[in-house]
């Protein structure tokens, strides 16, 4: 049942006098001989345990004592390991299989990190004796080894520069999931617009006519509370494909005093008929340089007082203004093509983003079909991005270059088109992510399908 | 009376009480650092100074330095070798008063020592034993308090320590598993009164497919987890035909705060068996009130 060696005739208790004599244990129990973890699982479990980080540090045969002390643990996918404040004393290492990292922060609750092979966590309940800062979730079937407190203070309780930076660790890495959980629902806590980053890493992949049939779908949903803001520098033409003519841009607000900047901006939205507001960036190339990341951050704090979705259709460079708009967004939606380049750019932009914090439950992969047969097929995709596709939009013909001629929005003119039925997907999404989290709380209820088992 | 006045000693208490305080000023001086020596004697029954370094060491966190220098100067002044010696020997008291030391001061290596002593046949050897593997934790304690369990049954003392023992997922992992069916029952109210809520599928499990016992424990457990996952199955349980199975439920949906009384909680009242007619009772008194 456990790595730790028991009581039988190899280690026979001492004789009391007074009491009775210690047996060795038979029947259920293991034997004392088998009591050992055998040989190649004390070299997996060592091996575990020196791809974590801090823990690689430990001399040899500190790992090997606590390869032999620690435990190996089944969880079915959907079981929960540890639930958020609840106290906790184990150090889970991640064998095999993903588990999901949630912090409930009423009304949402927040993915904040998807940990893998030869992650750990558990590490601040178990070193600093806080409360769990998260409910860990098996997202699939999962082999985990668990460290308790007793045991690693047992080994490595004298090393103290160890357990120093274990304890720095601990800290950081609580720090960080709080820093992200905050970031994902201050939004929601203000109560103002949510902003929805449309970024396509390859142009062509359909972002722009993704994001102008997304603030349509939602238009209708919300007529007058959705924005379009265009910055997809250096060409932006997400007016032109509604069929409207901008006369202004953000970019001419650059120059603008800061008593008349909201109002400049609100004035220069335009209205389309269908529902859908645009805020163009810019209106010729050479204007896009004028667009810096703190006119971008100062034009969505506006918008965001003023609209319940703020849509911002982003270029392909990451560029500052990119990051500035990735910052404030509570969602991000990235949109590739089934082609190599496009797949392979939006496998690193998928990097990026978790890299730069973007929780996995706030991130969207589109995967947008702009020929009737697709050279990548979705699997494959899905493989490269190490992710699901969220969404896969089937190819709709010449439909989107027609409506782009006629001037008109598909989601609000063609409802079988392939085009509205993957925005109104992506609508759905955003609405149950961001729209009805205002009024319920997710609670993490102990799932009915819990599996778990112990093995030596 | 002439005869007793000479051993009645008029300033005893003030002369132990004295002995007490300068023990437990001398326990200060090696937590804060300032000595290395620490004086403890097992053996010594009018101060018990074991009791007041079990005392001392009680509110103080493993981790922290005076726990650790506490705990350095035992060793460097040999009194772990004598509480390890202590445990094997003679005295009842000196093996009890060893043990609650080494549950104290989280003495790990004494647990092949301590796991004997939970059969001895002297209850507070037994007990101390118990509390002291409690204390210590870890799944050395857990295992030897489980082997213990199965061995000389399910008492209180050694479910209560077993409760405080197991580390995350242990419990758990023992009612998933299809070994040790036995100590089902006494896992299960470990696990309850343990309160994680990681237990809660392990015991809906116990609760529809286990033993009479567990099937019990299980639904006592659930009702002191809280849980509102567990209310149907619960539920359920209210209409079983062996009426520990009905009492033990009506108990756990009294103490569960998200159950809403149903049909099913009111017909208890009316049940065949008293007692459960009283459980029933209480459980919608007590709802009532919230």
């Amino acid at each position: 049942m456990t790595g730790s060696r028991v009581l039988g005739t190899d280690n026979p208790a001492p004789a009391l006098n007074g009491e009775r004599q210690a047996r060795s244990f038979t029947g259920t129990r293991q034997p004392a001989h088998n009591s050992w973890p055998p040989n190649h699982s004390m070299l997996l479990r060592a091996d575990v345990l020196e791809r974590a980080p801090v823990f690689f540090t430990l001399p040899d045969s500190a790992i090997r004592k606590l390869a032999r002390r620690v435990r190996q643990v089944m969880i079915a996918a959907g079981g929960a390991i540890v639930y958020q404040g609840e106290p906790g004393d184990t150090i889970f290492f991640i064998e095999s299989g993903r588990c999901r990292v949630i912090i409930e922060r009423p009304p949402s609750a927040v993915t904040v990190a998807v940990l893998g092979r030869g992650d750990f966590f558990g590490e601040a309940a178990c070193v600093l004796g806080r409360d769990q800062q998260a409910s860990v979730i098996a997202q699939t079937e999962c082999r985990l080894i668990a460290l308790d407190r007793q045991s690693l203070t047992s080994v490595v309780g004298r090393d103290a520069g160890f357990l120093d930076e274990l304890r720095r660790l601990a800290h950081q890495r609580y720090r960080i999931f709080a820093d992200t959980a905050v970031k994902a629902t201050w939004g929601m806590a203000l109560d103002e617009a949510t902003v929805v980053g449309i970024y396509s890493p390859k142009g062509g992949s359909g972002g722009t006519c993704l994001a102008l049939n997304l603030v349509g779908c939602l238009s209708r949903r919300h007529p007058g509370q959705v924005v379009l803001l265009d910055l997809d520098f250096p060409y932006s033409h997400a007016a032109l494909l509604a069929g409207l003519v901008p006369t202004s841009c953000l970019a001419r607000m650059a120059g603008s005093p800061a008593e008349t900047f909201e109002e400049s901006v609100l004035s220069t939205i335009l209205y389309h008929s269908g529902g859908p507001m645009i805020l163009p960036g810019a209106l010729r190339p050479e204007e896009s340089d004028e667009v810096t990341p703190e006119l971008v951050t100062q034009a969505i704090t506006i918008l965001r007082k003023t609209f319940r979705y703020v849509v911002v259709d982003l270029g392909i460079a990451i560029d500052d203004s990119t990051l500035a708009v990735l910052d404030l967004s509570q969602h991000v939606i990235v949109v590739a093509a089934p082609e190599l380049s496009a797949v392979k750019s939006a496998a690193d932009a998928v990097d990026i983003l978790k890299k730069l914090g973007t929780p996995d439950d706030r991130l969207t992969v589109v995967l947008n079909n702009r020929s009737a047969k697709p050279a990548v097929m979705k699997a494959a995709v899905e493989r490269s991005l190490k992710r699901g596709v969220d969404i896969e939009v089937g190819f709709d013909g010449a439909k989107p270059d027609e409506a782009a001629v006629n001037g008109t929005i598909l989601s609000l003119t063609d409802p079988r088109s392939e085009i509205t039925r993957g925005a109104q997907a992506l609508a759905d999404i955003v609405e149950a992510k961001h729209g009805n989290s205002r009024r319920r709380s997710l609670q993490i209820d102990a799932p009915a399908s819990v599996a778990v088992e112990s093995s030596c | 009376m002439l005869k007793r006045a000479p051993g009645v000693r008029p300033l005893e208490p003030a002369r132990l009480a004295i002995r007490r305080a300068l023990v437990r000023r001398h326990l200060r001086i090696v937590a804060a650092g300032k000595s290395e020596v620490l004086k403890v004697e097992l053996t010594d029954g009018e101060v018990d100074s074991s009791a007041l370094l079990v005392e001392f060491a009680a509110p103080l966190d493993p981790a922290s330095e005076p726990f650790q220098r506490v705990a350095h100067a035992m060793r460097r002044s040999g009194v772990a070798d004598a509480v390890i010696d202590g445990l094997a020997s003679h005295e009842p008291t000196i093996r009890a008063r060893s043990a609650r030391i080494a549950g104290a001061m989280r003495m790990e290596e004494v647990v092949p020592w301590l796991t004997p002593l939970l059969r001895s046949t002297v209850p507070a050897v037994r007990g101390s034993a118990a509390r002291a593997l409690g204390r210590i934790g870890g799944v050395r304690c857990a295992d030897a308090l489980l082997i213990a369990i199965q061995r000389i049954g399910q008492r209180p003392s050694l479910i209560v320590a077993l409760a405080r023992a197991a580390p995350d997922l242990y419990l758990e992992a023992i009612l998933g598993g299809s070994e040790l069916r036995a100590v089902y029952p006494a896992v299960a109210m470990a696990a309850g009164l343990r309160g994680r809520r990681t237990a809660t599928a392990a015991l809906i499990l116990q609760l529809r497919g286990g033993s009479r016992r567990s099937r019990t424990a299980s639904g006592r457990a659930l009702g002191w987890l809280g849980a509102p996952a567990g209310i149907p199955e619960l539920t359920l349980a209210l209409k079983h035909p062996d009426w520990r199975d009905r009492m033990a439920a009506a108990k756990a949906l009294g103490a569960i705060r998200a159950y809403r009384p149903g049909t099913e909680l009111w017909a208890c009242l009316t049940d065949r068996n008293p007692r459960v007619q009283r459980s029933a009772r209480d459980a919608l008194r007590k709802l009532s009130r919230r």
